[in-house]
């Protein structure tokens, strides 16, 4: 249950997100989610940012969503 | 095709824990509403069944679980996640509209499945983030809800996308987005924001936006409950 494409850890966003998680409130950031394809375990946000930072599979999904978002989101504030 | 709707759910794994309380929500509305479904859950997810379950032709196949691009996955009574359709057997879907909220089986599995004579096919064509939260049960139910109570394909599938983009029941905002666009909505959320010194959980957009993304319809938009 794989074939997914993936995107490795940027350091700075890495950084971001931790400051994020400090600013979240508690139920937040202990909310468990999945990653349906990838892996069968729930992670909570912490722990995403963790994967993240190990540059896992998990992590690298959680990347690449982030860069799709954002271009998607640019892309779409030019038109 | 048959009057009812088969639902299939497994309960594997932690990932599933969650997608197995959505498919409760979807359970509980067939039940009340007086909706004929028959519900395979948990050790009962099995290809066997699921494969007896598909030859009476049911008109709904919805299905909580994993899968991948060519396949959708149930399990066997040992908790062993195992494949229930796959592009091989995409005929067994005749004849029905499917909605999942499995990974990626928009992607092959539902081109296939519409080749071979399905009717619709709602579901993802990528990775998909699911969470134990009431709001993301909502949103993630809203295409089922809305073919369980006559819409058509395409309208479960718009409901379903807008309902990403709503992560709140906020009239207003609906009606703001509506009438002046979602620049205007998402200046206005970050005014509040720095107003009240609220923090944004833009993780959670993030995974919300990007099943928002990936959500696809194939087939037939007109597609519907038989009346």
């Amino acid at each position: 249950m794989h074939g997914a494409m993936l995107m490795p850890a940027d350091p700075e966003l890495v950084a971001a997100m931790k400051q994020l998680l400090v600013e979240l409130r508690p139920e937040e950031r202990s909310q468990p989610w999945s990653i349906m394809g990838l892996s069968g375990k729930t992670f909570t946000l912490e722990e995403l940012v963790k994967e993240v930072e190990a540059d896992s599979d998990v992590g690298r999904a959680v990347m690449r969503t982030i860069h799709f978002v954002e271009i998607k989101r640019l892309m779409g504030r030019k038109r | 095709m048959s009057p009812f709707v088969l639902m299939v759910a497994n309960r594997a794994d932690q990932a599933t824990e969650i997608t197995y309380a959505f498919s409760q929500y979807v359970k509980d509305y067939v039940l009340t509403h007086g909706i004929e479904g028959s519900y395979l859950g948990d050790s009962d997810a099995t290809p066997h069944q699921v494969g007896r379950g598909l030859a009476l032709m049911p008109w709904g196949f919805f299905h909580w679980d994993h899968g991948d691009r060519e396949t959708l996955y149930g399990e066997w009574t040992d908790n062993t996640i195992v494949a229930i359709v796959d592009v091989s057997v995409a005929g067994l879907l005749r004849g029905c509209i499917i909605d999942t909220c499995s990974c990626l089986s928009a992607a092959e599995l539902g081109p296939e499945a519409i080749k071979k004579g399905a009717l619709a096919y709602l579901g993802y064509n990528e990775i998909t983030y699911v969470s134990a939260d009431e709001e993301t049960k909502r949103v993630m139910n809203t295409a089922k809800i809305a073919l369980l109570d006559g819409k058509t394909a395409g309208e479960a599938w718009q409901l379903q996308h807008d309902a990403y983009g709503e992560p709140s029941r906020c009239g207003v905002a609906r009606l703001v987005r509506r009438i002046l666009g979602q620049d205007v909505l998402d200046a206005l959320r970050s005014l509040r924001d720095a107003l009240t010194g609220r923090v944004v959980n833009v993780l959670a957009q993030y995974f919300y936006s990007w099943n928002q993304s990936h959500w696809v319809l194939l087939g037939d938009a007109n597609a519907r409950r038989p009346s």
